[in-house]
């Protein structure tokens, strides 16, 4: 990978999951920096945390669905009415343990999310993500550091 | 046939009766000579027989009042008036030595027999006091004696009366009739027959008043019979007494006169009967066309329907064979019974009573009932009873039109049962699963957890941290699931097949206080609780419920308060409130559905420990009761965990 993500940011409650999640992006090597929300709330606080070393602007973010209080649909309910310029041009994926099918057609009717994984997350599957859906975003970020 | 009407006719006449009598014996007293006779040297109503007159009028009156203390009383005024016309009659044949004929009054008037009624007066007095006798003591062979007294009465009076009208002179009368007041032959005859009508039996007077076509023949008739000859004799008497015609031409006229005139009245009359019977045949003919409409309404209604009528007070007057048939009794077993034995045990008395309530204020009553037959089974009827008003608005009968609909409840029933036993049977599934699945889930658990130890313990040195922190989160993992499959072990656990028990709530509380002491004592907690209820519960179960509020009032505290537990009860309607309020750190509006939903927690678990399984206990274990349960709160000061319990448990099992 040329390029590197300048921020991945993942929403999940579990800190064994972030740890594990952390480590596969890291292997990959596909971004500067991964930044771990333990809750819908805390992701939302960093979204609206003005950009700067400790908080950049993430280029993907891998939300859980089941989370205590704010779960994962009321998160991109709320990340739906955030500002451009707080959402930046970052793709959503759903990230998953659910077996329940309701979840992944439910997915579909958030024009917001680019893909469906089922944890646990692995580096084929993230090379997969970043290939297919991130290409624009590796091609923006390439662009804009010339 | 003698209705209200004629009854209050005869009375007023017997009242009317009883005054002019008065009048009459006041007249004597007085000397006032214009009551007594009424044509010029006419006989005289003599005072006596203004007196007989005036007792028959009393006893009648007396009758009316229908006292049974009167009964010894108006037999003693009659046998007054026997004795006093009896004694006047024997004065006639015998000489007797005592006249009572002056005796109240002394009569200046009449020359022959002063004071004395004729002989007619006094036999028809006699008579009249017979006739009543029949009256008085309802006995069935005085009564057709009486009946016979009083036509003889009637005979007697007439004679007298058609004499006066016809104009013979007093001297030409017989002396048996001759001195009778043709007032007093008046009075007779009106009395005669009120008598005969009191006398209550088919005698001439009740057939003359009858409502049928008989009578109103005879009533059309007797005024040509009494009239034309009481006419054509006046005329008779006056030319031959005139001498204008000679005596035998005279009968000759008269005889054909009263054919002609006879003839003539008869044809009037019959024409007019025609008419009405003509009349009558096209009324008939209607009748019987609708009568048969309905007989072929009747027939399809029998051929379809169960069908049974009841009188206004539920008896049964009618069933058809249908009704014979599902019922399994026959028809003389029914009639004039209620409906009682083919109510059902299935309904409270009370759904009969609503039923009734219904149809007696004259609505139509439509439903499925469930009926017994006689062998006490049962069969299903759609049922239509429909209550029929007569003119007045009044219920005369009930109309109870039935459908078998036995076969189709059958299925419904059988279809219902079904469902509920797929059901139950899913749902022992859905236990059996949860429960096998969280047992078994445990095994492989604990051999991940026990190699995890071993390489821990056997290679601790040669470890690197990363290793370290690994093991730290696998062991981490491992715990949780271990206690969420122990919570859903725990879950699948609550179930009805336990027995309800009564139990102070009190003991249960102190109970779970004692096993959480210690995390109370941690938490510098206090759990305040008095004067809770004994209700019938699954003991084991609410202790669970209750464990799980007090454990989660003080695990969701604030930070610096020290958490305060408050359990109280009351008594609302059919139900104990409980109410668990704490001061921690409340539950937003939105959330306060969602925390008894399985495994939702509102906390990451490195503030608050759980499973997500606790309140979704509480919710089964409330439901198994049959109660209900929800939280209030304002979402920052503390929380009101409330939940109700049913007095009167239903085991539904």
């Amino acid at each position: 990978m040329s390029k590197k993500l300048k921020c991945v940011l993942l929403i999940d409650d579990d800190e064994a999951t972030n740890f594990i999640h952390k480590m596969v992006v890291n292997k990959v090597d596909c971004a500067e920096k991964v930044a771990v929300a333990l809750s819908g709330i805390k992701a939302l606080e960093y979204l609206k945390h003005v950009p700067d070393e400790e908080h950049p602007k993430p280029d993907l973010i891998l939300v859980d669905i089941n989370m205590p209080a704010m779960n994962g649909w009321e998160f991109l309910d709320e990340f739906t009415q955030l500002d451009e310029s707080q959402k930046g041009h970052c793709v959503v994926m759903m990230l998953t343990t659910s077996l329940n099918p309701d979840d992944e057609d439910k997915s579909k009717t958030y024009e917001v999310i680019k893909g469906y994984i089922h944890k646990p997350l692995t580096p084929e599957k993230l090379e997969k993500i970043i290939f297919k859906q991130l290409t624009t975003v590796v091609f923006y970020s390439f662009t804009k550091g010339i | 046939m003698k209705g209200k009407k004629s009854l209050r006719i005869t009375n007023s006449i017997t009242g009317i009766i009883f005054l002019l009598t008065s009048a009459v014996m006041i007249s004597w007293f007085l000397d006032l000579r214009v009551l007594l006779t009424i044509f010029p040297n006419g006989a005289s109503m003599k005072f006596n027989t203004a007196l007989l007159f005036w007792l028959i009028a009393l006893i009648l009156i007396i009758r009316s009042w229908k006292k049974e203390s009167t009964f010894k009383l108006t037999i003693g005024l009659n046998f007054i008036l026997l004795l006093i016309s009896g004694y006047t009659f024997m004065e006639y044949i015998l000489p007797l030595p005592i006249s009572i004929d002056n005796i109240f009054v002394v009569d200046h008037l009449s020359e022959e027999f002063p004071g004395r009624m004729s002989p007619a007066t006094a036999l028809s007095f006699i008579l009249s006091g017979i006739g009543l006798l029949g009256i008085l003591l309802e006995n069935k062979f005085l009564k057709a004696i009486a009946e016979y007294a009083l036509l003889i009465v009637s005979i007697i009076t007439l004679i007298t009366l058609v004499s006066y009208f016809i104009g013979v002179s007093s001297d030409n009368k017989t002396f048996f009739i001759h001195s009778m007041a043709v007032h007093t032959a008046a009075l007779f005859f009106i009395l005669v027959h009120i008598l005969s009508l009191k006398n209550n039996t088919n005698g001439f007077t009740a057939v003359l008043l009858g409502p049928h076509v008989g009578s109103r023949l005879l009533r059309t008739i007797l005024i040509m019979i009494i009239g034309i000859p009481l006419i054509l004799g006046n005329l008779w008497l006056y030319l031959t007494q005139n001498n204008i015609l000679p005596e035998d031409f005279a009968i000759a006229l008269y005889s054909v006169l009263l054919i002609l005139s006879s003839l003539l009245y008869v044809t009037i009359v019959s024409i007019r009967m025609n008419k009405s019977d003509i009349n009558r045949k096209r009324l008939e003919s209607n009748l019987r066309s609708s009568n048969q409409e309905l007989m072929a309404f009747k027939k399809a209604l029998d051929a379809t329907a169960i069908v049974a009528i009841t009188n206004n007070q539920g008896k049964i007057t009618y069933v058809n064979d249908n009704f014979c048939t599902i019922s399994g009794y026959t028809k003389n077993e029914v009639v004039n019974t209620k409906f009682y034995p083919i109510y059902s045990d299935f309904y409270p008395k009370s759904f009969y009573n609503q039923m009734w309530h219904t149809i007696s204020n004259g609505k139509v009553w439509i439903g499925e009932i469930k009926n017994q037959d006689k062998n006490n089974g049962y069969y299903w009827v759609h049922t239509s009873i429909i209550p029929f008003k007569d003119k007045k608005g009044e219920i005369t009968q009930y109309l109870t039109f039935m459908i078998d609909i036995t076969s189709k409840k059958e299925a419904e029933e059988l279809l219902s049962s079904q469902y509920v036993q797929k059901l139950e049977q899913k749902n022992r599934e859905l236990e059996q699963f949860a429960y096998i699945a969280s047992h078994d889930l445990q095994e492989p658990l604990r051999t991940v957890k026990s190699f995890i130890n071993i390489i821990n313990e056997e290679s601790e040195a040669e470890l690197s941290d990363n290793t370290i922190t690994y093991f730290n989160y696998i062991n981490q993992s491992i715990n949780r699931m271990s206690e969420m499959v122990k919570g859903l072990l725990e879950y699948s656990r609550v179930n009805n097949r336990q027995e309800y028990e009564k139990v102070d709530t009190n003991t249960v509380v102190d109970e779970v206080v004692a096993d959480l002491s210690s995390q109370i004592k941690t938490e510098n907690a206090q759990v305040i609780y008095s004067g809770l209820p004994e209700i019938l519960i699954y003991r084991v179960s609410f202790r669970m419920l209750i464990q799980n509020l007090i454990s989660n009032a003080i695990k969701f505290r604030k930070p610096d308060i020290a958490p305060v537990v408050q359990i109280v009860a009351k008594k609302e309607d059919q139900f104990w409130k409980f109410c668990i309020s704490d001061n921690g750190i409340g539950i937003d509006a939105k959330y306060q559905e969602r925390i008894f939903v399985l495994f939702q927690r509102l906390h990451n678990r490195s503030t608050y420990e759980g499973t997500g399984i606790g309140l979704s206990l509480c919710q089964k274990i409330v439901h198994l009761h049959g109660g209900n349960i929800w939280v209030e709160s304002d979402g920052q000061n503390g929380s009101k965990f409330f939940f109700t319990i049913p007095v009167s448990p239903t085991d539904i099992k």
